[in-house]
């Protein structure tokens, strides 16, 4: 709390010389012409302003006041109905939030790479660290709880990774099964001989095991508690062999395995250990821990070096196991493990939705960045592309010919309506009731997913709309939606979400490809905010395409909340900015990306003990 | 390891709720409940429902013990002498935030969960029935058992701004602390009696040796952190030191008097290749989307757990809050829960809003007959046990926390008087039938979140409501 106070003040005798004065230029503005909306009473959407009165305010909820700026900018706030600011205040407020929010002065922020980190394994960390600490590929977690996401979106946030107690049973369990399973080179590669006593063969065996569980070298006094073990069934009379698994089951269940741990190294912040950057290059991109290269590389003391990281960092993205990267990243991030969870077809209109189908679709859109990842290729090709992945299941789906079977391959798409992952089965399923597709869903999609503007929540008591797309009171689906924007309280949000889905009405609630809805051509032209026109997917997607920058940050920011296990924070805002410029500046490569991101001051830092 | 029923040491530790002063009531209650004519203990367990009832379908008609069942209430009809259908109960502390999630992770704990995007996650309380579990948890070899069928959703729902973990999680071991549920048959039942296989004694007592050195390793490390990692660490020494308790149970098996009975041993072994059915990868697609062995599954696995001791507390989640789930298995239902729930007054939108209500009652119907035919000393499972079944709203369309649809089952051990439809003043605190509950749970509480009380009337039969 002091800290957040002491930040506050700095933070204002900062801004104050560096961009104009908030509490004189802009909060008048605002006050005048925004609070009475969006105050402490009944605000709308949600939106409360009158809480900010400095630029720490500001930084606390970035993503909210970055949409604040569009509405100002776009005038798509006040709404017409309102007051509205001359020209000159409209201007003021909006170049003032400009520079706060794009280029923030770094020395009104001081530095802060956020706390080191305490992170239990998620289950598909747990399942890979599993598969390469014991070459065992069954996917033990599979059967523990499932895990909760929290602020980054992604399931690999620390804050929502909590450890019940049916978590530290199945631990156990597992352990003494994985035990049991693992071959004898992997887990006790030294045996007793003549010129080797029993425990020393047991004590080597020991060290080398914890030392790559826990991912870091270990105090012998660690290694002498597990020898207590040891001794214990060894005196039970268990062979050589069973007893030092018997040990080992305890090291599974250790906090050292199950959670990365770092330790603060002073009292201000610090770089992190080679050991623990080691463990957050591996757990970033391949869900697991680190191979021998990394540790080889860590024990050497050079992984730090911008040559040795940059080569490492490239040479796991060209690794197999930066698929986990594709799937927990891309996957999420685009949400279509909810294919699995919610999304639910109605069987009766769409027989062909079937588990094969649900599966090639649920596949796509990883296949398509694994590829991105292993090509090192534009990240706007997400927006738009002439090729995608496919089996046999999906194109015929598609319409698209000579692809069979069950494996995904490469395919080229003539009609430029189909690629990117906006016209992909799978979101465009998850974006859809389970008789009809959905243009407000699909538009919220775009706008939360891709361009990470997401709209606020709708006003209560909502009207209704009907549960599938036969007309209704001669109206259709599209008219009876563009007859609810005409209301005042819907049109804000529903002018800019809209139409994106209209875009994309040429896709049914399957993704199939469709020339009519219910015996009425279907009509798929829409406008942006700004009054640009488009008809289609093709030219919808060259629309987004515009807003390239917009994507670029957004995808910038989410790569970050995944790679730091955390949700951003107001200081973290600098940073980001400055990737998301690199980025467009290097043709918004993927690895570029990722490299800014290992460079970066968070993921090479963390706190010291006293904040 | 062994603790007086009323220890007032026991009665002291680490809870949300303040404990304690109406300790006469609560020994009592707990007398009554366990005379050594009938041993058994008092088992408690809560159902939670998503997206509220259809209005006007669900409150039933007529007072006291002369009362007629609603629509919705009707698949109850079998087991009307056992149930209390409790009127204008409200959450005061959910009447605020958004349309469900405030509504779900504060339902046991009578509190306002904090907004957030998950860095800040927080219920304010300590939940009901984990406040049971924390009283009676150490008598069983599990403290408690948290059912489900969906699993948490990752992230944020953006639309209201509250991690979607909210909506998957009822009980809360901590302020902080949401406790996972689990959904999956197999699992659920191998926790629960895994425990029976031959060779499990000594396994459990090497398991106990590893769990001695785990707990001594991670002390030393909670030295080298920092205070809020440290607490952190805490939660995960809490859950080994539970299963290190599991585990003495495991060791020790000196429960076989329940256990060793022949019915129930039966019934854990018709179970078993229920699940194996369940689980059989072609019987998948001939369901169709319909859950209902899923659902029952879980609540047989309930009563099961109940009836070996193998614990006294149990919440099931029938849903996650706004749940999608696709009821057209239904006959005239087409669509989602959450959808339909949204009825806007067309009537075709709330006779299959009632369908998807009846069908849980149709579930729960079905566990209150399983638990009535299980024989207790001299009682039913069902007499011994209390149910409560509820919802985080009323009607889903307006999402109002008022009125809220609750019907409690079973006799708590013959502290309820059933057999009852009570209307209680408007606006009478959810949390003062929590303390009715808790104390006939043993625990002496005094007050629990906004309680003004015990809730009037519950062992009463003479009593039938006090409707303003």
């Amino acid at each position: 709390m002091r800290r957040a106070r002491f930040v506050i003040l700095l933070l204002s005798a900062g801004t104050r010389a560096a961009a104009g004065d908030f509490a004189e230029d802009v909060r008048p503005v605002l006050e005048k012409f925004c609070f009475k909306c969006h105050g402490a009473d009944k605000p709308k959407g949600g939106v409360q302003l009158h809480r900010a009165d400095d630029l720490a305010a500001l930084y606390r909820a970035p993503g909210m006041w970055d949409r604040v700026l569009g509405e100002i900018r776009d005038e798509a706030m006040p709404p017409e109905t309102k007051p509205q600011p001359s020209a000159e205040e409209r201007q003021r407020v909006v170049a003032w939030l400009e520079k706060a929010l794009n280029d923030p002065d770094p020395a009104a922020l001081p530095p802060d790479p956020g706390p080191p980190v305490l992170h239990r394994l998620s289950r598909d960390e747990y399942n890979n660290t599993i598969r390469d600490l014991l070459g065992l590929d069954t996917r033990p977690a599979n059967e523990f709880p499932p895990d909760g996401g929290g602020g980054g979106g992604f399931d690999n946030t620390s804050a929502t990774l909590f450890t019940p107690p049916v978590l530290v049973e199945k631990y156990l369990a597992a352990a003494t099964k994985l035990l049991a399973a693992a071959r004898p080179e992997r887990v006790v590669p030294v045996r007793p001989g003549p010129a080797l006593a029993k425990a020393d063969a047991a004590r080597k065996n020991l060290a080398r095991f914890v030392a790559h569980a826990f991912r870091r070298p270990v105090e012998p006094a660690q290694i002498e508690l597990l020898m207590g073990l040891f001794a214990q069934a060894d005196q039970r009379g268990e062979p050589f062999d069973e007893a030092v698994r018997f040990a080992l089951r305890a090291v599974l269940v250790s906090p050292d395995f199950l959670f990365r741990i770092e330790t603060p190294r002073g009292e201000k912040a610090t770089p992190v250990s080679d050991w623990e950057l080691a463990s957050r290059l591996s757990y970033f991109l391949w869900s697991s821990m680190p191979d021998d290269e990394l540790f080889r590389v860590a024990h050497a003391g050079t992984l730090r070096q911008p040559a040795v990281l940059a080569a490492q960092v490239r040479r796991m993205l060209q690794d197999p196991k930066g698929r986990a990267f594709a799937e927990n990243f891309a996957g999420q991030w685009l949400r279509v493990d909810e294919l699995r969870t919610s999304a639910q077809p109605d069987a009766k209109v769409f027989p062909d939705y079937t588990p094969a189908l649900r599966d090639a679709m649920l596949a796509e859109p990883i296949e398509f960045f694994h590829a991105l990842m292993r090509e090192n290729g534009s990240l706007l090709r997400l927006l738009d592309a002439d090729y995608t992945y496919a089996n046999e299941p999906l194109a015929r789906l598609y319409g698209l010919d000579g692809v069979k079977g069950e494996k995904f391959r490469r395919v080229a798409l003539k009609d430029r309506n189909r690629g990117g992952v906006a016209t992909m089965g799978a979101v465009l399923t998850l974006t859809s009731y389970p008789r009809r597709s959905s243009p407000v869903l699909r538009g919220k999609w775009v706008l939360e997913q891709l361009l990470g503007t997401p709209p606020p929540p709708p006003p209560p008591l909502v009207k209704s709309l009907p549960r599938d797309d036969q007309p209704k009171d001669g109206l259709t689906l599209r008219q009876q939606l563009e007859k609810h924007r005409t209301e005042a309280n819907c049109a804000g949000c529903h002018k800019r979400m809209d139409p994106l889905g209209f875009g994309l009405e040429n896709f049914d609630a399957i993704g199939r490809w469709r020339a009519e809805i219910a015996g009425q051509p279907v009509d798929a032209t829409g406008e942006m905010v700004n009054g640009e026109k488009f008809s289609g997917p093709a030219e919808l997607k060259a629309q987004l395409l515009k807003r390239k920058d917009v994507f670029a940050r957004n995808v910038t920011e989410k790569m970050y909340a995944y790679a730091l296990n955390r949700g951003l924070e107001y200081y973290d805002v600098p940073t980001v900015r400055r990737t998301a410029k690199v980025l467009a500046a290097a043709d918004y490569r993927v690895d570029q990306l990722v490299l800014e991101i290992v460079q970066s001051y968070p993921f090479q830092n963390h706190r010291g003990t006293t904040p | 390891m062994k603790t007086t029923p009323l220890s007032r040491r026991t009665m002291l530790k680490g809870l949300g709720a303040t404990l304690c002063l109406p300790l006469l009531e609560a020994m009592r209650l707990a007398t009554r409940a366990a005379t050594t004519a009938n041993p058994s203990p008092v088992r408690l367990a809560v159902l939670y429902m998503p997206n509220g009832v259809c209005p006007g379908k669900w409150n039933p008609t007529g007072a006291g013990r002369s009362f007629e069942l609603s629509p919705i209430l009707q698949p109850l009809a079998p087991h009307k002498d056992e149930l209390l259908v409790l009127r204008n109960l409200w959450n005061a502390a959910s009447n605020t935030g958004d349309g469900h999630y405030v509504k779900t992770g504060g339902f046991l704990t009578g509190t306002t969960i904090t907004r957030t995007t998950g860095s800040d996650l927080r219920s304010g309380a300590v939940s009901m029935d984990q406040v049971a579990a924390k009283r009676v948890g150490h008598l069983t070899p599990l403290p408690s058992l948290e059912l489900g069928i969906d699993p948490p959703a990752t992230g944020v729902d953006t639309n209201v701004g509250y991690t979607q973990l909210y909506g998957a999680h009822i009980s809360w071991s901590t302020p902080t602390t949401p406790l996972a549920k689990e959904i999956n048959p197999r699992a659920a039942f191998d926790r629960l009696f895994r425990s029976n296989a031959p060779g499990r004694a000594a396994e459990a007592a090497k398991n106990r040796s590893v769990i001695d050195l785990v707990l001594e390793d991670a002390r030393r490390l909670q030295k080298r952190l920092g205070a809020d990692d440290r607490q952190k660490l805490d939660e995960y020494l809490e859950s080994v030191r539970s299963v290190e308790q599991r585990i003495a149970f495991d060791a020790q098996r000196q429960r076989e008097t329940v256990r060793s009975d022949g019915l129930a041993e039966r019934a854990i072994k018709d179970l078993g290749a229920r699940i194996d059915a369940y689980a059989d990868p072609a019987r998948v697609s001939e369901r169709k989307g319909d859950h209902t062995e899923h659902v029952r599954i879980m609540l047989d696995l309930m009563v099961l757990g109940f009836w070996t001791d193998s614990t006294r507390v149990s919440t099931f989640m029938f849903g996650n809050a706004v749940s999608p789930r696709n009821f057209s298995f239904l006959d005239g239902v087409s669509g989602g829960f959450h959808e339909i729930s949204h009825h806007k007054n067309d009537p075709e939108k709330m006779a299959q809003y009632q369908r998807i209500n009846a069908w849980h009652y149709e579930q729960f119907a079905y566990m209150l007959g399983k638990m009535r035919a299980i024989r207790e000393g001299g009682r039913t499972l069902l007499d011994n046990s209390m149910l409560l079944f509820g919802a985080g709203m009323h009607d889903g369309n307006a999402h109002d926390p008022h009125k809220l649809p609750i019907v409690v089952a079973g006799r708590g051990g013959g502290t309820l008087a059933t057999g009852r439809a009570l209307a209680y003043e408007n606006n009478t605190p959810l949390t003062n039938l929590y303390v009715g509950m808790l104390r006939r749970m043993g625990t002496p509480v005094e007050k629990f979140a906004d309680s003004t009380g015990e809730l009037a009337g519950l062992g009463d039969a003479a009593f039938s409501g006090r409707e303003a």
